[in-house]
């Protein structure tokens, strides 16, 4: 009778290490564009790093430098200054200016960039009339956009959302107390901003300001249209115009150097997990009132980022893409349209499975080697996607070169390439890079979710996936279509990936969009160009929905 | 002492962090009794049971249903297949499923009409029968309790387990669904052992009472054994108000302030711990002649509760100035202040 039960109990032992053993093989999946790109740098030293070293990659870091630093300071100022002001004050129309305020992140910074080149440009309306009504202001190069601060005034209007969402999440849920505290203790709104609120928030803001810098590092459009050359722009001129693969990994290795460093600086500094926040959630009741004129402020000065990140680059667009309807109907955009979502729509369920297989292995066996699985395969947002890209590339571009080998000598064949401008890797690349987005908030709702029904479940005589498909998965479907929404959200805007390793003949809207751009075809290019920010809203408007929905039941 | 066992823990032993929480634990449930596990917390209840309903591994030891062995260190029958109910202090109902959905969840019945059947059965038992098509936030905290229950009790466990099931009741409540879940328990002849921190539960509940401090069972008895005949100080301490007074042995007496106490079974010089239990002392008038010696004391206030008064005294003697409860039957309510003489009687204290 023992005997056969340990028989038993060897196999349902078995089912448990066979999670592990899945959670390993998806961290080594996840984790192989980074392994290989090290392994790459060191097995192929090149030495025509010393000509790059020498010459560009200092231009590529002071211009990255100044991007983080001002891009920073900017996106803390528009993105923390009004989640301050909607979180605290009540004044009409709300709740539209807070989701107005998120509409930017709609807009993929290249995007904007084409927008505000063309509003900016020598011969615009806007320049026209500097010069001839301003009189000392007439000088041609007055505001160039072209430039360093221009990129960095795109990065802030575009990317100012992830702190602004972040840091409304924060004041919110800091307790409500704390001000009523301040205001017995004498103190103006202000100075408890300051004294209270913002000290207790830093950290998060901080994290908000690392996700928008990692956007801008990652950003290739942007930077490549307005001249400004950056590790980004570099990987892809070592690549695609030297063609020397080795040498894109070296800087790729020396840009995630500097990627980490700045994720390392705020972990060290900004930390205060230590301090163990009252949390509630803070009822509409407890807002401030505010005066007639006050309320014209409030709703001016919140809407200001929103008109400059959303409306003016989306009025834009529509009005541009009036004049080429007839682009609009033609087959490329229609295919392009169709790929774009096909490839998101796969990546993103692709992405969720992924991520509550290595979470709920995480949750049945909280072993060390699980827990850090979790950590090491959310890690691919802090890559830009032009490292992922290359590091995909160089192991598939040797298994490439095998097997044409192999089959030439022994075959007298010519073979395609086999992996490199494959579905297969471009789909690779997404759910490295994306995989992080997904994995946060699963993880969160499982977190959520008290152990203990795990084990009132088993009791009841049910197996881990039961519990799994009839426990766990209703009970975070909100995440879930949170989350899939966010990575169907960033697939269609991504750029830098995508044109590394696209498939021949096959385009999406972004590439479709980058490539009339460069060809200066403006108006041709708000064509896909409205159909991704069109496609964004929706979504964006989706998921504020799910986020109140989640906030008002308290499972945020 | 009990014959018809059917869960039976022997020699469980479990280190984490080089801490023993459960040190060498013996314990035989016996079939269809309700045992309740006492003491106070930390003392490794909780993981008791989670050892014995195989969440969590041991480091020694065994436990066996029925005669076979269901655990032991590096052999263990997985959680799902070992037929055991589990309530939690939060009743953990299923937030996505209604009532009659969570009740009917571990049913191993295969035709819908069975398990509507079953469900309904035990639903009526609790008597919730209209609430099976309400999801749990809309329950009471009693209510979910009671839906918890009958949700494990459905599987039919051959042990059912409740850690701390009424810790987040009040009172009136509490006392309520205590009362419905123990003649739940007897109609479904069902094996239970209920955790709580609290001595009145255990005396509510139990057939048998084990008692557990630092890991380590003290007593496993009847209520009244564990009230009567308390194996140590601290299971006497633990049922209800005391006093303790240590004392030294002499020609088989033992000095107190209270006269001096028989002790038969010690040696000469041996200390002595004495422990009285309030109900030990009675209020005397100053010229009685009793043998015990009488304590002058102080009433500093008195409260008149359900047919008992409840007098809060101060004992008035330089060498040991103590503050002590007496329950008086009746309603018995002298002023405040008043200058009252206390001794103490034959029974309800312990020497150890």
């Amino acid at each position: 009778m023992v005997n056969l039960n340990s028989f038993k109990d060897f196999f349902v032992n078995k089912s448990f290490n066979s999670w592990i053993f899945i959670s390993l093989f998806i961290t080594f999946f996840l984790s192989f564009p980074i392994i290989s790109l090290i392994f790459n740098v060191l097995l192929n030293y090149n030495s025509d790093w010393n000509i790059v070293l020498n010459i560009e990659i200092w231009d590529y870091l002071f211009n990255s430098v100044c991007i983080v630093f001002f891009q920073s300071i900017f996106v803390v100022v528009f993105g923390v200054s009004s989640a301050w002001l909607i979180t605290t004050y009540d004044f009409p129309f709300r709740k539209v200016v807070d989701l107005f305020l998120l509409l930017p992140l709609s807009i993929p910074p290249y995007i904007a960039a084409i927008a505000y080149g063309e509003l900016f440009d020598y011969s615009s309306y806007f320049q026209i009339f500097v010069r001839e009504n301003i009189p000392f202001l007439n000088d041609i190069n007055f505001f160039n956009i072209r430039s360093l601060p221009g990129v960095i005034f795109i990065f802030t209007i575009t990317l100012y959302p992830y702190v602004y969402i972040i840091s409304r999440a924060a004041f919110s849920e800091i307790s409500y107390t704390y001000n009523e505290i301040g205001k017995t203790l004498g103190l103006k709104q202000l100075k408890i901003f300051f004294k209270v609120f913002l000290p207790l928030a830093i950290f998060p803001i901080t994290g908000g300001v690392i996700l928008s810098i990692l956007e801008s590092l990652n950003d290739f459009g942007t930077v490549q249209y307005y001249g400004v050359d950056t590790f980004t722009t570099g990987i892809y001129k070592t690549w695609i115009g030297l063609g020397d693969i080795n040498l894109a990994a070296q800087i790729s290795i020396f840009f995630l150097f500097f990627i980490f460093i700045i994720l390392f600086l705020q972990k060290r500094f900004l930390s205060n997990e230590k301090i163990n926040l009252k949390t509630s959630s803070r009822k509409e009741t407890s807002l401030l009132p505010s005066g007639n004129l006050k309320k014209i402020f409030l709703i001016t000065f919140c809407l200001f980022p929103a008109i400059l990140g959303f409306f003016i680059p989306f009025i834009f667009l529509l009005f541009n893409s009036i004049q080429a309807l007839e682009i609009f109907v033609s087959k490329d955009t229609l295919i392009n349209t169709f790929n774009t979502v096909l490839l998101a729509t796969l990546v993103s369920f692709t992405i969720i499975f992924l991520s509550l297989i290595i979470n709920y292995s995480a949750r049945i066996k909280p072993t060390k080697i699980n827990l850090f699985f979790n950590k090491i395969s959310s890690l691919g947002y802090a890559i830009p996607g032009s490292i992922i890209a290359i590091g995909i590339l160089v192991p598939f571009t040797f298994m490439d070169n095998f097997f044409i080998n192999i089959f030439k000598n022994n075959f007298n064949l010519d073979i395609n390439t086999f992996f490199t401008g494959s579905i297969f890797v471009l789909c690779f690349a997404y759910i490295v890079r994306f995989f992080t987005i997904s994995q946060t908030n699963i993880e969160s709702s499982f977190y959520r979710t008290s152990k203990n029904i795990d084990d009132a479940a088993k009791c009841l005589g049910k197996k881990s996936y039961f519990i799994l498909f009839n426990i766990h998965i209703p009970l975070m479907s909100l995440s879930i279509f949170l989350s899939l929404i966010l990575v169907f959200i960033e697939i269609l805007k991504e750029l830098s990936a995508t044109l590394i390793l696209r498939p021949f003949n096959f385009d999406t809207l972004a590439i479709q969009v980058y490539e009339y751009a460069s060809e200066e075809k403006i108006i041709e290019s708000t064509i896909p160009s409205l159909i991704i920010v069109v496609l964004c809203v929706i979504g964006i408007i989706f998921i504020s929905r799910i986020n109140d929905h989640l906030l008002k039941s308290g499972k945020r | 002492m009990v014959k018809d066992k059917n869960i039976e823990i022997e020699n469980l032993s479990q280190t984490k962090d080089n801490k023993k929480i459960l040190d060498n634990i013996n314990l035989s449930i016996p079939i269809n009794k309700v045992v309740c596990l006492v003491g106070p917390s930390g003392c490794g209840k909780t993981s008791l049971l989670r050892a014995i309903s195989g969440l969590d591994n041991f480091s020694s030891g065994r436990i066996s249903f029925d005669n076979k062995i269901i655990s032991k260190p590096n052999y263990s029958v997985p959680t799902e297949n070992r037929n055991i109910g589990l309530v939690f202090q939060e009743s953990n109902l299923f937030p996505h499923l209604n009532v009659f959905k969570n009740v009917s969840f571990g049913s191993k019945k295969k035709k819908y009409k069975d398990i509507q059947k079953e469900t309904f059965e035990i639903l009526k038992k609790i008597g919730l029968p209209h609430y099976a098509n309400v999801y749990p936030h809309q329950l009471s905290g009693g209510q979910k309790q009671l839906v918890a229950i009958a949700r494990s009790l459905l599987t039919k466990p051959k042990l059912i387990m409740m850690d701390e099931p009424f810790a987040n009741l009040d009172e009136r409540l509490k006392n309520k669904i205590r009362d419905i879940t123990l003649h739940l328990l007897q109609k479904t002849f069902t094996t239970a052992l209920i955790i709580t921190h609290d001595p009145d539960d255990a005396m509510f509940m139990g057939d048998f009472i084990a008692i557990m401090n630092n890991g380590k069972i003290l007593q496993f008895d009847t209520p009244e054994n564990i009230y009567n005949n308390p194996s140590s100080s601290f299971v006497a301490r633990f049922f209800g108000e005391t006093l303790s007074i240590k004392s030294k042995v002499n020609n088989k007496k033992a000095k107190t302030i209270f006269g001096p106490i028989n002790i038969t079974n010690s040696k000469n010089g041996k200390e002595i711990e004495i422990v009285f239990r309030s109900e030990a002392f009675n209020i005397t008038k100053n010229k009685s002649k009793n043998r015990t010696k009488k304590i002058k004391s102080r009433i500093i206030a008195v409260r008149y509760i359900s047919d008992n008064s409840y007098l809060h005294l101060d004992i008035l003697n330089n060498s040991f100035k103590k503050h002590i409860h007496i329950k008086v039957p009746g309603k018995f309510i002298p002023p405040k202040n008043k200058i009252c003489y206390i001794n103490i009687g034959k029974k309800n204290f312990f020497v150890f």
